[in-house]
């Protein structure tokens, strides 16, 4: 027995179960995006209910599947937002939703609705939003969490007007992304209801997805490789692109935000002579989340 | 992301309602004892209120916006999360397999277990206009439904509607659509026609509409520069009922969907409702600016290079003088300029092989339909340059009696074609033949018609005489005594 423990233990340790080509992808969330996933995740579980092995529910302001509560957030103004978890995979969610065994109905809707897996432990993660901590929460191998310390909670729709972001760095695979290079990552949120005279707080949590593109270089070299682009502007972006990944080698971050914008401003300024609009929209999207991000 | 309600409905929650100028908030005031006070003071409220008529008109703007197939999809799924969100103050907000039911309506996705397609789309002009589609009856469930886009803060705009077309032409667009007070109309050709060319469903991307509207400006989300206009959906299709055998179905409901104006001037709001500062800020109206002076020239390609300079200008800025997020909805923002100077409407073509409403064929395309199908009675059925069908290489069916032998007849004689005369073309444009009930030239007899003979006739004593099937007198039953 300990020896398969220790076995198990190895093989986490040197990235058992990573696939060939995973790679750490930074991610960025805001909590207004926050708050609008939640709402999109509803509006796919109720648009695609029929195909779901059980019955999605309204109630007050929330959607219910197999116990599972999602209110909204962007309407009831009393609600607190107090931790914001990033979760593995839909399995994970599955055996964290379930008090006693996993609610494995959760783990199918989050797969059949694209649900991403990837490769714990998280590896770093911070957060910039007022009165938010970022820390590992510990449910099997660390995951990632953000809580909100104290009486900064706040209500839900002042959460969604917080600034700052959430930014974590998780490692999956390419191979999983959407057609815009996006991932559908598994997301838990705890919020709880004030209460009134006669009604007890309630506190849910909710398990739902997300989907994020990267805001990392990693994305906007894969968008610069995929473009359609002539020679010429293909050198001068391809040479931007460098400068800016050598300045955040040397840990340069205004030279390679500098780099980014020069990026972009000539991606920009190449459209409708040299490069399609779409490219264009691509290519600069991209550079001006990977500067959020800086 | 999508999904988020937005801004505005964040407004309406809060009970930020849009302040509203009142002629009657003013006159409350005109309370004085003193004569000539209250006739300067009815002079100034006139003169505001002129003013305010003039700013308000000032304000209206006409507009254009391209709505995408995808997104009138998409607005299915937002207003079912919409629902949901606010079940709580909507009473009777139900979840059904695939959707969303309130107010007796529902939207349903055609990846939602029914087989419906999208059919029609009409933007409509206000929550209000709500209750004149549903007509006299279920006023309830209109003022209902009126209820929850109200909560989603969808934007009034003051028709007539201006301008209305579709990238394809399997769509009828309509800007002047049925009575008062013309609303953009677009509605599919197989709904006219009793098929379903042109029926939209959810992986059918890329049809778009256009449309052109007086709108306030000041109604824009001014972080995204987004109206929420209120649209009216019609889907239909087929359904398998109860008894396994299909049913044709029809569904009406109502979404919301956000619209960012493709007019250049709409760019240059958007630079200023974002905040953007000098200098950036600047050199982005005059770039606007030029491009309007090119568009008024009639140089679309050179307005699009300079729009071009505008990204330009946004990416260089980017993370300086402006922030990243608002890089990004400002590049949004452009693209959608660019699609509304780049946009092709498409109308029916004759001569490009495919039929579309108005055309009874186009080349190849002949509808399934056949010189027989068309009532002749063979031959090639082509279509001609007018896209009608041409029937030049149809035969017709023949007609017995016009003294032409045409296909199928074997003599026409006009008005001598006799069933009665020997030999004569009979009338149903046959040769005259053995069986025809007239003894003709070489024939003894037909049928019945012995030709006035009998067997005393033909030299027996006695005995029946009969025709047999070559026409010849069988003399079988005749006889003579003697033997």
């Amino acid at each position: 027995m300990k020896a398969l423990v220790f076995v198990a233990a190895v093989a986490w340790l040197v990235g058992w179960g990573t696939s060939a080509d995973a790679a750490e992808r930074t991610f960025l969330l805001a909590p207004g995006e926050v708050v609008s996933a939640v709402d999109s995740f509803n509006g796919r579980l109720l648009t695609n209910s029929a195909a779901l092995p059980k019955r999605v529910k309204i109630s007050k302001g929330a959607s219910i599947f197999d116990r599972v509560k999602c209110p909204s957030l962007s309407v009831e103004p009393g609600r607190l937002v107090s931790r914001i978890s990033v979760i593995d995979s839909a399995e994970r969610a599955a055996a964290m939703a379930g008090t006693r065994k996993p609610r494995d109905a959760v783990s199918a809707v989050l797969n059949l609705l694209g649900a991403d897996s990837w490769t714990p432990p998280a590896v770093r993660f911070s957060s910039s939003v007022p009165g938010w901590t970022a820390a590992p929460l510990m449910v099997g191998p660390p995951l990632v969490v953000f809580q909100a310390s104290g009486a900064t909670a706040g209500d839900s729709t002042a959460f969604a007007r917080l600034p700052g972001q959430f930014r974590f760095v998780l490692d999956l695979s390419q191979s999983q992304a959407g057609p815009r290079g996006e991932f559908s990552l598994v997301m838990s949120l705890t919020s709880q209801s004030l209460g009134g005279r006669r009604r007890r707080p309630e506190i849910v949590e909710c398990f739902f997805l997300a989907n994020l593109v990267p805001a990392d270089m990693e994305e906007l070299g894969r968008r610069l490789a995929e473009a359609p682009l002539p020679a010429n502007a293909r050198a001068r972006l391809q040479e931007l692109f460098d400068r800016a990944n050598e300045r955040l080698a040397a840990g340069k971050l205004d030279g390679a935000r500098e780099s980014l914008a020069t990026f972009a401003g000539e991606a920009g300024s190449r459209m409708n002579t040299q490069i399609d609009p779409q490219t264009t929209q691509s290519l600069m999207e991209q550079a001006l989340r990977v500067m959020e991000a800086l | 992301m999508h999904g988020s309600f937005g801004a505005k409905e964040a407004k309406v929650a809060a009970g930020a309602a849009p302040p509203r100028r009142s002629g009657a908030a003013f006159a409350s005031r005109s309370v004085s004892g003193v004569e000539k006070t209250v006739k300067r003071l009815l002079a100034t409220l006139v003169l505001l209120g002129i003013l305010g008529t003039a700013s308000a008109a000032a304000r209206a703007a006409q507009y254009t916006f391209l709505l995408g197939s995808e997104k009138v999809f998409e607005s299915i799924e937002r207003f079912d999360a919409f629902l949901a969100a606010h079940s709580s103050t909507l009473r009777g907000v139900v979840a059904i397999p695939a959707g969303v039911k309130y107010a007796g309506r529902y939207c349903v996705k055609p990846s939602g277990g029914e087989n419906l397609s999208l059919a029609e789309i009409v933007v409509l002009d206000s929550a209000a206009s709500v209750a004149r589609e549903f007509g006299s009856r279920g006023r309830r469930n209109a003022d209902r439904i009126a209820q929850a886009m109200g909560l989603a803060a969808v934007d009034a705009w003051a028709p007539p509607a201006l301008l209305a077309d579709s990238s394809t032409s399997e769509w009828v667009a309509d800007a002047t659509w049925a009575d008062p007070p013309y609303l953009p109309h677009f509605q599919a050709q197989g709904l006219l026609e009793g098929s379903s060319v042109g029926f939209l469903t959810e992986g059918d991307a890329g049809t778009v509409f256009r449309f052109t509207i007086n709108v306030d400006p000041g109604l824009a989300d001014p972080a995204t520069g987004f109206f929420r206009f209120l649209l009216k959906l019609r889907a239909k299709g087929e359904t398998a009922s109860k008894r396994g055998k299909p049913k044709t179905k029809e569904r009406t409901c109502f979404t919301f969907v956000d619209l960012r104006p493709v007019d250049p001037p709409a760019l240059g709001a958007l630079v200023d409702s974002l905040g953007i500062s000098d200098p950036p800020a600047s050199l982005l109206h005059r770039k606007i600016e030029r491009i309007l002076t090119q568009l008024a020239r009639g140089n679309v390609d050179t307005a699009l290079e300079i729009l071009g300079e505008f990204v330009g200008v946004v990416g260089a800025n980017a993370g300086g003088r402006i922030d990243p997020v608002r890089g990004r909805v400002l590049l949004e923002a452009v693209l959608d300029t660019q699609r509304g100077l780049t946009f092709v409407p498409s109308f029916p073509t004759c001569g490009n092989s495919k039929r579309e409403i108005g055309e009874a064929c186009d080349g190849a395309d002949l509808a399934g339909q056949t010189c027989e199908s068309l009532g002749f009675h063979s031959g090639v059925l082509s279509c001609g340059p007018d896209c009608v069908f041409s029937t030049a290489g149809c035969v017709p069916l023949p007609v017995c009696g016009n003294g032409v032998v045409e296909v199928g007849e074997e003599c026409d004689n006009g008005p001598n074609n006799s069933d009665r005369e020997p030999d004569a073309c009979r009338r149903d444009c046959r040769e005259a033949f053995c069986g025809d009930g007239v003894v003709d030239l070489l024939e003894d007899c037909d049928g019945r018609n012995l030709d006035g003979s009998s067997c005393r006739e033909e030299g027996w004593e006695g005995g029946t005489l009969r025709c047999d099937d070559e026409c010849f007198f069988d003399e079988d039953g005749c006889f003579d005594r003697d033997f």
